[in-house]
């Protein structure tokens, strides 16, 4: 197998005069040199505004400029080295608010010739990659009716995922054209997709082979180094290429996470309703739209958090900037609408002298409210107000909201509300075959890939209590084939355990009915009389009189040899149903499946000397329907918790004025370690998902999306200043403490 | 982790090492004394570290003992800062290097590595400036001996060309005071250090070391105390404040302001009996 490698820009934004790579051919063990040159064809998720490799221009530092697929991986660096690029330096824009600017340098200036889907808004000529609006009530009413408005800005930085492993792809094509793709992919089937989009080939001869990925976080959404592979097998004359990150070059040219600068006002009457919400997003998407677009999208859908507020204007702005390019992350725009939400509410609260959970409660969302679309809650809508109890519970509420201990240490606490739901196309699909072996024990397939989350284990759950088969006998693939598995949107959005839980559930009720028509043959009577249960099916209530799995499910044979019935396939489908895009002017739709509603805080020691802070509780609760899988469920919200407080104490990339990514690697790039994690206190409320598989619901990115804002809001409370931009290192808090007049 | 190919040599005693590395640089290869290899390798693999020829120090006997004799430690620079934190019984000692890297990465560090690597904190030295440490270096020309204090006034240690840190010496009775240690990063428990102060008070002598607030460690005798800390402090702080470095680790301001208020506590603390 070849190896591959790539030569990243040393710049943040040049012109390509012209690329030598005559020595880097010339270099022993070299199969091919690819450059931009060598591919006309864009790859884009919505957009397709990437080139595999920059083509006549870099758009940002470290993107991806030549590759090389060699013998050895060692061949492939030397020759990578060896090429020569003759970059003309321009101009480069940095800040999603001066890209906004129509002085400003333009990142895509042939953004108009760019396809891209039908729900995205670029503005050609700009460096707007997408505008989302929001238009519900009357804005002028909405603040007039209000007695007390704040008015806040904020922002994030763009930042990586951290998944333990990076990316990486492996391509073949055989001599009969037929492509195999192997990778660390969240998405086997977009990935499929783009491939035959993007280089016309059938979809039929494209296998893509997702096994099991060492975490996505939803940077492997996307489309990432398959196309790249690809095109270095094609050149190479087929043969296999292996191309796979190494950690720095992984943070700098696959994409990471968005990064927002925001305006939110919000206005309430006296006694604390929300009479309106005006909100601006700048999100900075980098040098490419990537899933980017789509996350600017789903933060507008979710610009109230969880409560209900009858005006909401909003102007979602995606803008293209020259650097590291961003993909989804966990949370989605919910994360990032969250946080600016729950500060202007914690300020709002601070206003009014109301206590922030009192605010918080009176205008919790419920059944019958609408959302930012105009979308009404529905019969499956979570009990915000129990979730509250428990997390304040956990976070010892009750001890007040501020201490101060006679060594200056102060403790605050602070609460937020969360909700999530899919950002899905509107026919997001899942599908579940159900197969058997000799024994009776159970295959099942689906096209859900596994990301470390535990999925699988629950569909396997799914598949146990419908069957009445113990978990160990039953087998799920974790491997997913785009020619074997059934078709599945993405292992994404937090809809794997509904949707894939779904086909699973109804592949094995149809496992069910076949294997009672199956053994309704040799135990004569009517398939209706049978049940199975304990691994045998057997008519009423009387498992002595039937027959093992193991004699029917691959067909009953007679003692005389007579063979009748066949294998039993269980087949389960599902597709999102009542889904709609929204409105390109006023955003009104029904874009969102279900609600995950929860709520979260954290408990925080801050000795304002330094700015060091420690955070000492985070507790949650999540209203998830029904909790198929109690430890995975425990395991996502209590992971999901700790990677909010890194993605709000310390994460984010850092650029120098120049552009160049200045944190690029672990040994700056700091995630939480287990040593740091508090004490953490999780719990569940269960109120039943009419549609979701025996009630449940999407579980896996929510415990994120409450977090940078409780831990800001704390943080701020125990500062006493407010503290707007993420992240919270103390050096930030020590400055706002400083600038206190 | 996939590192390039290169010739790794484990010689027996220090002459060979130092004879090894004079031939193979003769042969025009670039090679490095080698120590537990945590910045070797990953500045390897990042192809921002490309020698040739790695020299192991680690089987060298006078490179891997730590000793207390005729009241004087010995500490091989081939050691680990686990196994110099097992072995030496001094709280000074092994307190200074607990907050280096993590537990993981000190199990491998030599001090040797920590105080000739590229990195600029070497915050071993911190405990060594202060107790006048000597170091025992190994060359062509075989041993010698200098302050550390001296030769590490321009900051990185000054080596003639192919000699490495055999070990350090330093009394016991210079590690016998109390002090006060603080350190700070940026964020969480392990990363560089911003601040990393000792304080130091024998028999009324003042001391103090310092790491990751300048280029390179520092170290200083101090007037003491008297009863105004902030204005002593001050005092201290505002010589050589143009050269305090700034980063996107942290500004100068902020490292200014956290070693200004870890002396001020400090020195309160020491003053008023405290410390260990």
């Amino acid at each position: 197998m070849l190896q591959g490698a790539l030569l990243l820009s040393p710049h943040t934004h040049a012109e390509i005069a012209g690329i030598d790579v005559s020595a880097a051919q010339a270099l022993p063990g070299v199969a091919a040199v690819l450059t931009g040159q060598d591919c006309s064809e864009n790859l884009g998720i919505y957009t397709g505004d990437k080139p595999p490799l920059a083509r006549n221009r870099v758009r940002h530092w470290g993107e991806a400029v030549a590759a090389v697929a060699a013998d050895c991986l060692e061949t492939a660096r030397r020759g990578a080295a060896l090429i020569r690029v003759d970059y003309r330096p321009l101009e480069a824009v940095l800040d999603p608010r001066e890209a906004r600017k129509k002085e400003a340098p333009l990142v895509h200036p042939d953004l108009a010739a760019y396809g891209c889907a039908d729900f995205i808004y670029p503005e050609p000529g700009t460096n707007m990659a997408n505008h989302t609006k929001i238009r519900k009530g009357d804005l002028k009413e909405g603040f007039r009716r209000a007695a007390v408005t704040v008015e806040l800005t904020c922002s994030l930085p763009l930042g990586d995922h951290g998944a333990m492993e990076p990316r990486g792809a492996v391509a073949r094509i055989d001599a009969g054209g037929e492509v195999d793709i192997w990778s660390s992919t969240q998405a086997p089937f977009v990935v499929r997709a783009q491939m035959a989009t993007v280089f016309g080939i059938s979809p039929g001869k494209i296998r893509v082979h997702a096994p099991l990925v060492g975490g996505g976080f939803g940077g492997k959404a996307g489309i990432q180094l398959e196309g790249l592979a690809y095109l270095l097998s094609r050149k190479a004359g087929g043969r296999p290429v292996k191309l796979v990150n190494r950690r720095e070059d992984d943070m700098a040219s696959s994409p990471g996470r968005i990064g927002l600068s925001a305006d939110i006002r919000l206005g309430a009457a006296r006694d604390g309703s929300l009479t309106a919400l005006e909100c601006c997003y700048y999100f900075d998407t980098g040098a490419y739209g990537d899933y980017a677009v789509n996350v600017a999208r789903a933060a507008a859908i979710s610009c109230t958090g969880p409560y209900r507020v009858p005006v909401v204007h909003c102007d979602s702005y995606c803008l293209y900037t020259n650097k590291t390019f961003a993909a989804a992350f966990r949370g989605f725009g919910h994360i990032e609408s969250s946080f600016v939400m729950e500060r202007a509410l914690e300020e709002l609260a601070g206003r009014l002298g109301m206590d922030p959970l009192a605010l918080r409660l009176k205008n919790a969302i419920r059944r019958g409210d609408t959302t930012p679309t105009g979308a009404e809650l529905g019969e499956g809508t979570g009990d915000l107000a129990g979730c509250a109890e428990k997390a304040a519970r956990g976070l010892n509420w009750d001890r007040g909201l501020r201490q101060v201990a006679p060594d200056g240490r102060i403790t605050a606490r602070a609460l937020s509300f969360f909700w999530k739901a899919p950002a899905i196309p509107p026919n997001t699909d899942a599908g579940a075959v159900i197969t058997f072996n000799e024994d009776g024990s159970v295959n099942v397939n689906t096209g859900i890939v596994d990301i470390g989350t535990g999925t699988q284990t629950s569909l396997g759950q799914i598949a146990a209590e419908v069957l009445d088969i113990p978990p160990q006998k039953i087998h799920v693939r974790s491997a997913v084939e785009t020619g074997t598995s059934p078709h599945d949107w993405t292992t994404a959005a937090s809809r794997s355990l509904m949707m894939a839980g779904l086909a699973v559930q109804e592949a094995a009720e149809d496992a069910l009915e076949q294997i009672k028509a199956v053994a309704a043959l040799p135990l004569g009577c009517d398939p209706s009389r049978l049940r199975v249960a304990g691994e045998r099916v057997f008519p009423g209530d009387d498992p002595a009189a039937g027959l093992p799995l193991s004699a029917v499910v691959l067909g009953y044979t007679y003692p005389n040899g007579n063979a009748v019935g066949g294998q039993v396939i269980g087949r389960g489908r599902y597709i999102t149903p009542g889904l709609t895009g929204i409105d390109r002017e006023t955003g009104r739709g029904n874009p969102a499946l279900e609600w995950t509603l929860g709520a979260q805080g954290v408990e925080v020691e801050l000795d304002p000397a330094t700015g060091i802070y420690r955070i000492l509780t985070a507790a949650g609760c999540m209203d998830v329907g029904r909790v198929i899988n109690p430890r995975f469920a425990r395991e996502q919200m209590t992971g999901a918790m700790l990677m909010g407080i890194g993605y709000a104490c310390r994460e984010g990339f850092s650029f120098t004025g120049g552009g160049r990514l200045e944190n690029g690697s672990l040994r700056d790039f700091k995630l939480p370690r287990y040593g740091e994690a508090p004490r953490f206190v999780v719990d569940f409320l269960e109120t039943p998902q009419p549609d979701g598989p025996f009630g449940a619901r999407g579980l896996g990115e929510q415990g994120i999306i409450g977090m940078p804002g409780a831990v800001a809001n704390a943080l701020s409370r125990a500062a006493g200043v407010p503290l707007n931009h993420l992240p919270l290192t103390p050096e930030r808090i020590w400055q706002a403490l400083e600038a206190k007049p | 982790m996939r590192s390039r190919d290169f010739i790794f040599v484990q010689p027996r005693s220090a002459d060979e090492a130092a004879a090894v590395f004079q031939e193979e640089t003769a042969r025009g290869r670039s090679a490095a004394y080698w120590g537990g290899g945590t910045e070797l390798l990953s500045l390897a693999r990042t192809g921002k570290q490309t020698v040739q020829v790695g020299i192991d120090l680690k089987k060298i006997p006078e490179l891997t003992a730590a000793e207390l004799s005729g009241g004087v430690w010995r500490l091989g620079a081939g050691l680990s800062l686990t196994a110099l934190q097992d072995r030496v019984d001094s709280p000074l000692w092994r307190d200074c290097l607990d907050d280096i890297a993590d537990h993981t990465v000190r199990n491998r560090l030599t001090l040797g590595g920590n105080l000739c690597g590229r990195l600029p904190y070497r915050e071993a030295a911190l405990p060594l400036l202060l107790g006048d440490a000597a170091a025992v270096l190994h060359g062509p020309e075989g041993e010698r001996r200098a302050p550390l204090r001296k030769l590490m006034e321009k900051g990185r240690l000054r080596l003639e060309p192919g000699e490495f840190l055999q070990g350090c010496e330093v009394t016991r009775e210079a590690w016998e005071g109390r002090y006060i240690r603080r350190r700070f990063t940026g964020a969480g428990p392990v990363g560089y250090p911003l601040v990393h102060l000792v304080l130091t008070v024998k028999d009324g002598a003042w001391q103090m070391a310092l790491g990751g607030v300048f280029p390179t460690p520092a170290w200083r005798n101090l007037a003491p105390p008297k009863a105004d800390f902030p204005s002593w402090a001050e005092e201290i702080v505002s010589v050589g404040n143009e050269d305090i470095r700034g980063d996107f680790r942290g500004s100068r301001e902020y490292r200014r302001a956290l070693w200004l208020q870890a002396l001020t506590a400090g020195g309160e603390a020491l003053f008023k009996g405290g410390g260990r």
